[in-house]
């Protein structure tokens, strides 16, 4: 008899020039499907090339289970792929540049949507912190309203060792939550 | 204590409860819904923690009713208690009964929560030692800081922020199967693992 395969999905998203695709490639193991194209409009301000469609990456956990990374575009206009992205999903993790206001607003839009009709665990990875102008994780938890069940922690996205200790704060939480809804006779 | 396992189900599950409980001044009710608890209940929250009866009730909520996050009504509660010597040793013998737990990182100081400092350093034990032994954590420190630690307790532990994996029994562990897929902790745990073993 041959074990069930179950698939998984770990949303990246947020803002353009936030390191959405670079946090993906840290997390992945398998395979890498971005698509790199010239930046245009307001985007071209920020970078050279930007993603288009999906950043994708496969993690093999084991024999049985794969986690399936999903970096989403950068702008809010796209925000209506949540109600596909979302099934299956065991969260998401939100990347934003701490150093712009742009980024912030567009974030706000982003977030917005998805603290209305999608119920997910989630992280907001502050990035850019190194940077002058940068806001504080607080000041940015303030200006998106976050939640209490939202933290902000601050990230370089360019760090493998910092961007998965991001995931693994948002993975922990979700196991908390799951333990204690499944809660029986534990506690 | 079983009065704050009811509260904490209430607010993990969402689902709209009524919970009655004892008062020096006779029965109080509290009304919570999805992150929600009535005001009134707010107000009678502060002798709510260490009554000896309660009962909860599943309810239909009443949409007139006015409402607070019941985040930080919790905790603006919790922030006023300074604890007696005989409530401390209820805690700690609660605390005894409960497994070694996981805990969950909130951005709780943005809510008022006073002693956020204690929950980071409760946090960071379970970092480091990948579970916290509640009763250990919470008599190790003297004083003031023991205190805090006693409040932290409280807070995370009602607000769904400590959990216990599940006590599987010898020969109880089932391999997944279509009938009966595995808990969504279970892959929550492996991923988990997969990740931490990266370098």
């Amino acid at each position: 008899m041959s074990a069930t395969r179950q698939v998984l999905k770990l949303v990246i998203t947020g803002p353009v020039n936030a390191g959405k695709t670079t946090l993906v490639k840290h997390l992945c193991d398998a395979q890498f499907t971005g698509s790199d194209a010239p930046a245009t409009d307001e985007v071209a301000k920020l970078k050279a090339f930007t993603t288009v469609g999906l950043d994708f990456g496969i993690l093999k956990v084991d024999g049985t289970l794969e986690l399936h990374l999903v970096g989403t575009p950068g702008q809010a206009r796209f925000n209506f792929m949540w109600d596909i992205l979302s099934r299956g999903a065991i969260g998401a993790v939100f990347l934003v540049d701490s150093t712009s206001a742009d980024s912030l607003a567009e974030m706000r839009r982003m977030y917005d949507y998805f603290a209305e009709r999608v119920a997910l665990p989630a992280v907001v990875g502050a990035t850019k912190q190194d940077l002058p102008g940068a806001r504080a994780p607080d000041a940015i938890a303030e200006a998106l309203g976050l939640g209490p069940e939202v933290p902000v922690l601050p990230v370089d996205a360019r760090e493998a060792e910092q961007t998965r200790a991001l995931v693994l704060t948002l993975l922990e939480n979700a196991l908390v939550a799951a333990l204690a809804e499944e809660e029986g006779e534990a506690f | 204590m079983k009065h704050l396992l009811l509260l904490r189900r209430a607010i993990v599950s969402g689902k709209p409860q009524r919970i009655v409980f004892a008062t020096p001044s006779g029965a109080a009710a509290i009304y919570l819904a999805r992150n929600a608890i009535s005001e009134k209940g707010r107000d009678r929250l502060d002798d709510f923690w260490f009554t000896d009866s309660a009962q909860a009730t599943s309810m239909d909520w009443d949409r007139a009713q006015p409402v607070a996050p019941v985040h930080e009504a919790v905790i603006a509660s919790i922030n006023r208690l300074a604890f007696t010597e005989t409530q401390m040793h209820e805690l700690q013998a609660f605390a005894a009964k409960l497994p070694p737990v996981h805990v969950r990182l909130a951005p709780l100081h943005r809510f008022g929560m006073k002693d956020f400092t204690a929950y980071i350093q409760l946090h960071s034990n379970f970092i480091r030692n990948g579970a916290v032994t509640l009763s250990t954590w919470l008599t190790e420190l003297p004083g003031a800081m023991g205190v805090q630690r006693h409040r932290v307790f409280l807070i995370t532990f009602v607000l769904g922020l400590l959990a216990a994996p599940p006590k599987e029994k010898k020969g109880e562990a089932r391999p997944a199967t279509k009938d009966a897929p595995p808990r969504k902790s279970a892959l929550l745990q492996r991923i988990i693992g997969r990740i931490r073993s990266m370098r």
